[in-house]
């Protein structure tokens, strides 16, 4: 199914309707898509944004009356067809603020929090809707293969990004390629992104010997796969919790890699500022940082002490 | 004489079972009543057992219920799965509309149906399953009083029928 046709399907009413005019191909080039209430809705199409209109088609300029700007019953529509009308099925999910649709791709909600004992309940009253699109990029982590992955071992390995650049694309491409090259690979996808796990069949290609625990919290996946599976290699994305830290330092001293993402600025913040900076015993040695420059995303490559040990251009914007 | 007993017999019996059939709308609705409450519990023990989608519970709901509620069920699943409509209510306004010609609920039941499809579109679980227990408790006073209503209307209905057919061989004869 195209990302359109899986976008499409689990959205309802006058967005649905809107996102149904676009030009397939157009679509197929989307990072995120926003939607808020009484306010234009935005499109983030090759890294720059542009409002949407009621048309469907793109426009850097806002005029009153082309853009789309949805109300708040629009938003709600669409939550509510997106959850299948069952919004009571994804109350985990809408507590974390996300719900992950077929594809991989999550829909961050925003609105009215329920908090019970300091920590959210639930979201009500929707105001606003993030639908960040996972694309895969085939061959984009063949790069950087070279830097983790010598004699058949892989190499305890981080990519530290800000949000948005492409680190659960480059994850996964990383996982299919080691999975090609003969290793057992398991991976605790939290969010379902990595996999885009729906009703049991993984969509995204992530290799012939990889294993996906979808929907669990990561320190206890990342264990489970441990005991379970039989890894050679554990991959998790958007790690930073104390749990985490100490479920990867279990996993490395039971001679397992792994490889995750952090969301970090580069690799100084990521040690002052994160749980990996708190490791002690085993630690990561290496250390790939996304970033962007003009049309293209680049991948930094660090060793344990820092030094850059290479320096890659892994996507390009046409 | 032989000829006008026998028919006479016949135009009785005869009265007499339009009578019992007539009688029957109770009993049917009376059924059809209790298929619904079943649906109903059905779907308040999914949404807090295993909370899967509507549709699953529809569909799930129409395979383990009979007659025209199962149809309804049967349609509204179909036409979640669709995600053609705006709310889960309108959905299944749309799959009773369709299959009303089929039941024999009368106004106080077809409010529980509307009811029960007013509370399809709440957020939580809990709120679902206090919902489906008030439209139990209602399904519950109406089929007491459907039942008291089925009983009478059997004896009238079959009296009325004996009767009518007495006077239509004292006409005839």
């Amino acid at each position: 199914m195209s990302v359109k046709n899986e976008i499409i399907f689990s959205a309802g009413g006058r967005i649905k309707e809107v996102l149904g005019l676009v030009d397939d191909g157009l679509f197929e080039e989307f990072n995120e898509l926003r939607f808020r209430s009484k306010r234009p809705a935005f499109v983030k199409y090759r890294g720059k944004e542009y409002f949407l209109l009621n048309n469907g088609k793109l426009s850097s300029e806002g005029k009153n009356g082309d853009c789309f700007i949805p109300e708040s019953r629009d938003i709600k529509e669409f939550i509510r067809v997106l959850s299948g009308y069952s919004l009571y099925a994804f109350s985990e999910e809408i507590k974390n603020g996300y719900i992950t649709i077929e594809g991989g791709h999550r829909i961050g909600i925003t609105g009215r929090t329920v908090v019970r004992n300091n920590a959210i309940e639930s979201i009500t009253s929707f105001c606003g809707i993030n639908i960040r699109i996972s694309h895969e990029i085939k061959g984009c982590g063949e790069k950087i293969k070279k830097y983790i992955y010598e004699n058949g071992v892989c190499k305890n390995t981080v990519i530290v990004s800000p949000p948005g650049l492409g680190k659960t694309t480059l994850l996964r491409d990383i996982i299919r390629i080691l999975s090609l090259k003969g290793k057992n690979v398991a991976v605790a996808d939290e969010r379902g992104e990595i996999g885009g796990m729906w009703h049991g069949m993984c969509l995204n290609d992530v290799g012939p010997r990889t294993d996906v625990l979808d929907g669990c919290p990561k320190s206890e996946g990342m264990i489970t796969l441990l005991r379970s599976m039989s890894p050679d290699i554990i991959a998790a994305d958007e790690i930073g919790s104390d749990r985490d830290a100490r479920a990867i330092e279990t996993i490395m001293l039971g001679g397992v890699s792994v490889i995750c993402t952090i969301h970090g600025g580069g690799l100084d913040d990521v040690l002052n500022r994160t749980c990996i900076g708190q490791m002690g015993g085993k630690k990561f040695t290496r250390f790939i940082e996304l970033r962007r420059i003009e049309n293209k995303t680049e991948a930094v490559v660090k060793n344990e002490k820092g030094n850059v040990i290479g320096t890659e251009v892994i996507r390009h914007d046409h | 004489m032989t000829i006008k007993l026998i028919g006479a017999a016949a135009i009785i019996i005869s009265s007499w079972v339009a009578g019992i059939m007539f009688s029957m709308k109770s009993a049917y609705r009376l059924e059809d009543l209790e298929e619904f409450k079943k649906a109903v519990s059905i779907f308040s023990d999914s949404i807090s057992l295993s909370a899967p989608p509507i549709s699953e519970i529809f569909k799930d709901i129409s395979k383990r219920v009979n007659g025209p509620v199962a149809m309804i069920f049967d349609d509204a699943g179909k036409m979640a799965e669709g995600k053609n409509y705006p709310s889960a209510e309108e959905i299944f306004k749309n799959a009773v509309d369709k299959n009303i010609k089929n039941l024999y609920f009368e106004a106080g039941e077809m409010d529980c149906l509307y009811s029960f499809g007013k509370n399809l579109d709440l957020e939580y679980s809990h709120e679902q399953k206090n919902g489906a227990s008030i439209i139990i408790s209602n399904i519950n006073l109406n089929q007491k009083a459907l039942k008291e209503q089925a009983e009478k209307d059997k004896r009238l209905y079959s009296s009325a029928g004996v009767l009518c057919g007495i006077l239509m061989c004292v006409i005839l004869f």
